[in-house]
């Protein structure tokens, strides 16, 4: 309810941030568009013109998901804020993926209305899923979303050992969305880039869900994929847990 | 002749409040920070501002130095319309805010000094000569080559002051300048103000909770509270008009001066730990103090004014009852 | 003017002492924009391995434009973005903007020079490499007129970013905050990276008129490859001066507009 407040205490603000993010899908739906119709091909690594645009269309929505600037915890850590937390009769780590939450939800539907206007405006060229396959590619969403928070996690809890990370963050971040796909579909990527980013987990925050959506990823494989993201989602936790655990213990409550 | 000239100034602040949970219905809702103020100041004069929080004084402030536009009314101050922003005219005066910081906080002091002077159009000279003297009067010679975020709270307001004065304004405002220090620092700084006052002839405009700012600097106060100019003259006489008794504070060393206390003539008598305080009229002060004279040792007795804050107290509260009659 | 340069020049001495005392931050910061970088060479591979034109741009042409447009948007953000970013979420919130319109200066140009970043110039100079190396690599042949009139439109391509970015920045005055449209300005930007002929005719006519963000680097590029169009180099000087009217008149408009901030 405080973030939702806070974030609506800036309502104009807000919302342009998601217009904002509505340019993303459109300088890329004109710029495909132009490459599939002046080249004349059907299909680019097994991807026609309209898989390419909802390709695009979904990866604008699961960016919604990101949980990169929605989580505090290193700007506590770095600001001393985080004292408040640890003196409080609850645990600090599960109210800050409360609050993440909360705001995702919170951008996810304010972004809603732009969604369907981005829809309407090129639906054309936007599949629509199999129920079946919105289905999966929801689980798929929310496995995802653990995924990328244990994965940040880590780098947060960094702030106790090195110190303010928000620059490294943003860096990470950047490459993360690259290695997942969030510029363009990892299928068109040359063959040995492709294996080192299937081999890396972030394929499974934009590509493989977008995958799923476009029905090009068999059940059994969607399967396998979850275990493959669980796995991974335990690993990142607990090299955060470790991580947290050691620089709690240097933690001195001073801010910046 | 009037360097500052301010008439039926009005400033209302509107906020639009949407409804919950129509969407569509809107309220306006309008809160008067000043209204209908008129004031006069003379070049040289030293003039506090005083009143409660949210009186409207740091508005009125910065509507004076052209920060803001007033909903209603005129100024003229130094032969220009503030809010018009003539840069003549911005050369002429400064702002100085305790809350609030002018200078760049990554840059040295030295730095901001001197890109002050190229922003006011200094003359060499003239900025050296201005600087040695702040740094001499305020003994900041260290602190010239110190970043503003390293420096403490005093400090910076020792290069705040002097980054006002570089360019030798004509008229400064002062918003709280001494909140937060320390009484050193505070009294340093009060030294400074009354010394550029006398020798430079600068108006200055303070507004301020410390009392003894104001009992230490002003001569004239301007009381404001909810907009409205509700006193506007010299602080001695409205010490007389609102607190023209005088305060009899005696050392009680045993029990046996407490009676002697106790037996005093005066209506208004209090003992609060080891010292009794009685409050007497002028016309009765003669009497009362031949007799504590007589039954107190005179290196125990203090006769001293009411104090301004109850004075100021008293003078808001005597405007809410008028008000509430009304 | 002079006393705008020199103010200036004791800012940016400051942030280059203040820089280099953080080499953790410019080193990020570099890094990044050489991602990015990288980033865009190998989607722009992608692309050109399915075609060989886009927009009737080969591959070092479009290399050339995109980061020629990383050049104009670096040199505006290393000069003013700090200090448009600091207005933007800061000192209309905080009330720290009166002492910007207690100067006698022109306080649009004073907020704007106030934080510059070194580190942006730093990247440009790699961006500048790469602009040399697509007219090295691509055989791209640059006669005297063209890149003399390249000169002109880029100087003119610079003021008008920038004042693209005032019109994003502006109406904070109304919203008090609204870093968002900062964000939309980097979002706009990345339509500098593609020939205009990309985006449909209506669209492309909004981002050459009604907010020429297009204009910016497409221009001074075309001039550079193609013979020059007298109605480009017109063109671009008016936009410019245009937007130059337009954003001093609103964020005088704004100035009337501030009601300051509790102290």
């Amino acid at each position: 309810m405080v973030s939702f407040k806070n974030t609506l205490a800036y309502k104009a603000d807000f919302i342009i941030y998601i217009m904002a993010n509505m340019i993303f899908f459109f300088i890329y739906f004109a710029l495909w568009k132009n490459i599939y119709t002046s080249s004349g091909v059907t299909e680019i690594s097994n991807y026609s013109l309209s898989q390419t645009i909802t390709y695009y269309f979904i990866v604008a929505l699961i960016f919604r998901f990101d949980p990169v600037d929605s989580m505090y915890l290193g700007n506590t850590i770095w600001n001393g804020n985080f004292t408040n937390d640890l003196i409080k009769p609850w645990n600090a780590i599960f109210v800050d993926i409360v609050y993440t939450f909360n705001e995702l939800l919170l951008s996810v539907l304010l972004y809603i209305p732009f969604c369907l206007f981005i829809f309407v405006a090129a639906h054309q060229y936007i599949n629509i899923s199999s129920p079946v396959n919105l289905i999966y590619f929801l689980i798929t969403l929310l496995l995802s979303v653990f995924l990328a928070m244990s994965f940040y996690y880590i780098i947060h809890a960094f702030c106790f050992h090195f110190g303010d990370q928000n620059a490294n963050l943003s860096l990470i971040s950047y490459i993360v969305a690259f290695l997942a796909g969030g510029f363009f579909p990892l299928a068109f990527l040359p063959g040995a880039l492709k294996t080192v980013f299937i081999l890396l987990p972030f394929r499974f925050l934009f590509d493989v869900p977008t995958n799923i959506y476009l029905g090009k990823i068999a059940p059994s494989e969607i399967f396998l994929s979850w275990g493959q993201m669980i796995l991974w989602t335990i690993l990142f936790f607990s090299i955060f847990y470790m991580v947290y655990r050691t620089g709690i213990k240097k933690y001195t409550g001073t801010g910046r | 002749m009037s360097i500052i000239s301010a008439s039926n100034i009005s400033k209302d602040f509107t906020k639009v409040q949407y409804g919950w949970p129509n969407f569509w219905s809107r309220h306006l809702e309008t809160k008067t920070a000043v209204d209908n103020l008129s004031i006069q100041i003379d070049e040289g004069e030293l003039v506090g501002f005083l009143g409660p929080n949210g009186a409207g004084k740091t508005t009125f402030l910065k509507i004076l130095s052209g920060i803001i536009h007033p909903t209603l009314g005129q100024a003229n101050v130094l032969g220009f319309t503030p809010w018009q922003r003539n840069h003549d005219f911005l050369r002429q005066i400064a702002i100085v805010m305790g809350q609030k910081n002018q200078l760049w906080w990554d840059l040295p002091a030295i730095d901001s000094f001197n890109m002050l002077k190229e922003v006011y159009e200094i003359p060499t000279r003239k900025y050296h000569k201005n600087l040695d003297q702040m740094v001499e009067v305020l003994n900041m010679k260290e602190l010239l080559t110190k970043r503003l975020r390293n420096m403490s709270l005093g400090e910076r307001m020792k290069c705040e002051l002097t980054a006002s004065f570089l360019h030798d304004p004509k008229i400064i405002f002062l918003d709280e300048p001494t909140i937060g220090l320390d009484v050193i620092s505070a009294k340093s700084i009060r030294t400074f103000l009354k010394e550029i006052n006398k020798t430079k002839k600068c108006t200055l405009i303070l507004t301020s909770h410390y009392m003894g700012d104001i009992e230490e600097l002003c001569k004239r106060v301007i009381i404001i509270n909810h907009g409205q100019k509700i006193y506007d003259g010299d602080l001695a006489e409205l010490k007389n008009k609102y607190a023209p008794e005088k305060e009899i504070i005696i050392l009680l060393n045993d029990l046996e001066d407490k009676k002697k206390f106790a037996h005093l003539k005066g209506k208004n008598k209090k003992i609060i730990e080891n010292k009794g305080i009685i409050r007497v009229g002028k016309e009765d002060l003669g009497l009362v103090v031949s007799e504590i004279f007589d039954n107190f040792e005179i290196e125990n007795v203090v006769i001293q004014d009411i104090e301004t804050e109850e004075v100021i107290t008293r003078v808001f509260e005597k405007k809410q009852e008028s008000s509430a009659k009304n | 003017m002079i006393k705008y340069l020199k103010i200036n020049w004791i800012l940016f001495k400051n942030a280059y002492i203040r820089d280099s005392k953080i080499p953790g931050v410019i080193l990020s910061n570099v890094t990044f924009h050489l991602l990015d970088i990288a980033v865009t060479i190998v989607f722009f591979k992608i692309i050109f391995s399915n075609i060989s034109e886009l927009a009737g741009w080969n591959f070092y042409q479009v290399l050339f434009l995109y980061a020629f447009a990383k050049v104009i948007i670096s040199i505006n953000n290393g000069w003013f973005r700090g200090g448009l970013k600091d207005f933007a979420t800061e000192l209309i919130r905080r009330g720290d903007y009166d002492f910007y319109l207690i100067k006698p200066v022109d306080s649009m140009i004073l907020v704007s020079i106030s934080q510059p970043r070194i580190y942006n110039f730093i990247a440009a100079l790699f961006e500048i490499g790469i602009c040399f190396y697509a007219v090295w690599a691509g055989h791209i042949q640059i006669g005297l007129i063209n890149f003399l009139w390249f000169l002109y439109l880029s100087f003119f391509g610079l003021i008008l970013y920038y004042f693209l970015s005032i019109l994003t920045i502006v109406p904070t005055f109304w919203f008090i905050r609204l870093w968002s449209l900062q964000d939309l300005m980097g979002r706009l930007s990345q339509v500098m990276r593609y020939p205009s002929g990309v985006f449909p005719p209506f669209i492309r006519t909004i981002l050459m008129t009604v907010f020429p963000i297009v204009a910016v680097a497409y221009l001074p590029v075309y001039t550079l490859f193609y013979p020059p169009k007298m109605e480009y180099i017109i063109y671009i000087a008016l936009i410019t001066i245009v937007f130059g009217i337009l954003a001093n008149f609103i964020w005088q408009i704004g100035n009337k507009r501030y009601s300051s901030a509790s102290s």
